[in-house]
């Protein structure tokens, strides 16, 4: 197998840091001497000191050398990036994740020619890969997060939140056009008419700011003033204190990839709804309450009521999401990702 | 721990939906709600003004200036870097909302500013080169609103070119006779200004952001080039200029960059160097309603108490106001009777006050700022 002494990766895509984790989880250190990270977000430097991750180095440092390969995630900037340190590394290899954001499918599509290597973290968003234009795509993602979701009681400013804390919906997805958010948040507004709800909605990630805008116009609208919470990135405590404080996550997926919010829920067992779109029906295994691919906000409406008044079927959702999580975990322990790799470098 | 099953979700997807018609046929719920949200939310993305784009290139701008001047050594970086931001202009001038790829972009952007800013050194040729073609991303910037007709043929459309206006130039060059050095015409337009100031042997250079007018001043022989006028400020010398002129400029700016205009003059100019800035009058109502509106690239009318304030507070000593432009009689209201009106005389002050002022500011001869 192909050893590498460097691997340049550029973490473009939300979650940087678990991205980054996951990849060292499932490489194994031992597989390579030091992955850099490319991000434009400083507060990863402050996370990546949080979190001791000494391996990880941050982008500056590994400006001027060359490195074997660079993985560079679909997302935002991806060309921009390509532009500037594509040239510090023999190989490209493009991890696809099935954006909805037009710009990033176009800036994916006129990457492809110089890129060495498609990898994509699930079949669906293989498939989405192909459908974009590469020739092929191989499954290869590790298991994500898992074993760094664990709240640290000690934290003092977790301790706070808690003291304080108000539960939450968290609505999965990036705030940009199509992640179907505003649906979440109608959903919500529609569901506190006729059930004894009281919940915050927050959103994680950064996004288009005139979506952004969009939508906390439109939670305003529908009376929720001050009840969305667009947190933008979020270290790893940051959202694990979120996490403890969520009586439930709501996907509307419009992506259909991979998703790290629903992983966080099933490793901790948190209730979960979902729309049934591309990958989430394998990613849930079997688990939370998946409705059909045309629910609208009336239906998911009435799931987060029914979960609010019922705590029977709270925790059957929440265990089943667990439990399928964990029966995935051990299917997908060894990661495909280094044999995705090899011939290159 | 006692078994839990997993939910029927089919069964329970049944259930909601039964109660989802139940309030429907009821009248609680309007039938067909989710199109009907799925609208609404698209008028409310469609009112969403973009925001913030093109302010946040303009300031990118600067910080690439910053990073060429601070002479950073990886000359192959910087010169990416101000591709980056020629196509992100160009990005910007294509889209009509805000991308989030253009905003990770500028975020991309900063980060490697910052990282250049670090280092120290570099060859002057190569910096001289990008200084340059900052320089002229200045002027491909696209405008927050951009008329789909040059600054040339506006000015041809509704300026009066006639004896009045060429003897209003005159006054007013002569009044940079006794300054301490060339005189900068900021928003030079078609050089009118330039020409008097030439002909009576002022040394003189004119900027403007249009390359329509610019063009125009080098076919009359006057020097004229196409840069912003704060940037030509930033990047001269302290007390580079004897003179400095803006005439109907500060309107065309927010706030913000119109106080920095002001303070960059007065380390600009000369000890006792003139400024002299002209603008719409805000107390005419017709002015206002004319003058003022009826160029849509003017952000904002500019009181002149507000001003004299503005000069006085950047150091000049003394400032003066004087109002240009008077109306012609026929356009005054007309006292019905034989004898004075003062309610006519009065409404007439504020309807038909002078159209335009100027406000001069001399900067101190003891001043080192």
């Amino acid at each position: 197998m192909t050893s590498y002494d460097q691997l340049l990766v550029s973490l473009e895509a939300p979650s940087p840091l678990r991205q980054a984790l996951a990849l060292r989880t499932a490489i194994g250190l031992e597989a390579l001497s030091d992955i850099f990270v490319a991000t434009t977000d400083d507060r990863f430097e402050r996370c990546a000191e949080d979190e001791q991750l000494a391996p990880i180095r941050l982008f500056p440092r590994v400006r001027r050398k060359r490195s074997d390969v660079l993985m560079v995630h679909a997302g935002p900037g991806l060309d921009t990036v390509v532009d500037l340190i594509g040239g510090l590394a023999k190989h490209i290899v493009l991890v696809h994740h099935a954006h909805t954001c037009p710009a990033v499918r176009e800036a994916e599509r006129s990457l492809l020619p110089v890129v060495d290597r498609v990898i994509a973290p699930t079949p669906f968003e293989a498939a989405d890969a192909v459908a974009l234009g590469a020739d092929r795509a191989l499954v290869a993602m590790p298991p994500l997060t898992w074993g760094h979701v664990a709240p640290d009681q000690a934290d003092p400013v977790l301790s706070e939140r808690l003291s304080k804390g108000r539960q939450v919906v968290v609505a999965v997805g990036d705030p940009v056009p199509g992640s179907r958010l505003e649906d979440v948040v109608a959903a919500v507004a529609i569901a506190q008419l006729d059930y004894p709800l009281d919940v915050d909605i927050v959103v994680f990630g950064a996004g288009d700011p005139v979506y952004e805008a969009s939508l906390a116009r439109w939670a305003k609208q529908l009376g929720l003033v001050g009840r969305l919470v667009l947190a933008g990135d979020q270290s790893m405590s940051e959202r694990t204190a979120w996490l403890r404080w969520a009586a439930m996550v709501v996907s509307f997926s419009a992506s259909g990839g991979l998703d790290l919010d629903l992983m966080d829920a099933m490793t901790v067992g948190i209730p979960i709804i979902a729309r049934d779109f591309g990958h989430t029906r394998d990613q849930l295994a079997g688990g939370g309450l998946l409705l059909p691919a045309d629910t609208g906000p009336t239906l998911v409406a009435e799931a987060i009521g029914q979960l609010w008044i019922d705590p029977d079927l709270r925790v059957e959702v929440a265990m089943s999401g667990h439990i399928g999580f964990g029966e995935a975990l051990l299917a997908h322990a060894a990661s495909p990702l280094l044999p995705a790799l090899e011939g290159l470098g | 721990m006692k078994d839990i099953d997993p939910p029927d979700v089919e069964a329970l997807v049944a259930e909601l939906r039964e109660r989802i018609a139940v309030r429907e046929r009821a009248g609680d719920q309007p039938p067909y709600l989710d199109a009907d949200l799925a609208a609404q939310f698209a008028r409310v993305v469609d009112s969403t003004p973009a925001f913030g784009d093109r302010e946040r290139l303009v300031a990118l701008l600067d910080r690439v200036r910053l990073a060429v001047e601070g002479s950073a050594p990886d000359h192959d970086m910087l010169a990416v870097l101000v591709d980056m931001v020629g196509e992100m202009a160009n990005l910007l001038a294509a889209s009509e909302t805000r991308n989030t790829n253009l905003e990770r972009r500028m975020d991309y952007a900063e980060y490697l500013i910052e990282e250049l800013r670090r280092d120290q050194g570099g060859d002057p040729d190569t910096l001289s080169a990008l200084r340059h073609r900052v320089d002229r991303l200045e002027t491909e910037l696209p405008a927050s609103f951009a008329p789909p007709f040059s600054a040339a043929a506006f000015q041809e459309h509704f300026q009066d070119s006639g004896e009045r206006q060429r003897h209003w130039y005159r006054h007013l060059a002569a009044q940079f006779l006794d300054v301490p050095g060339p005189v900068l015409d900021i928003g030079c337009g078609r050089g009118d200004l330039l020409v008097e100031l030439q002909r009576i042997g002022i040394r003189a250079t004119g900027v403007d952001t249009d390359p329509s007018v610019t063009a125009i001043c080098r076919e009359r022989g006057v020097d004229a080039e196409l840069v912003d006028g704060l940037r030509m400020l930033e990047r001269s010398g302290s007390g580079s200029f004897g003179g400095i002129v803006a005439l109907q400029v500060i309107e065309h700016l927010d706030p913000g960059r119109a106080a920095r205009l002001v303070e960059l003059t007065f380390s600009k100019l000369a000890a006792g160097g003139k400024l002299i800035l002209q603008t719409v009058n805000v107390e005419s109502l017709f002015a206002l309603a004319r003058a003022f509106v009826i160029d849509p690239t003017h952000v904002q009318p500019v009181h002149h108490t507000y001003l004299e304030f503005l000069l006085a507070s950047a150091g000049f000593d003394p400032v003066t106001v004087e109002f240009q432009s008077q109306l012609d009689d026929g356009e005054r209201l007309v006292t019905p009777g034989d004898g004075p009106d003062a309610n006519i005389d009065r409404l007439n002050e504020v309807l038909f006050a002078p159209q335009d002022y100027t406000v001069t500011g001399i900067k101190p001869a003891e001043s080192s700022g």
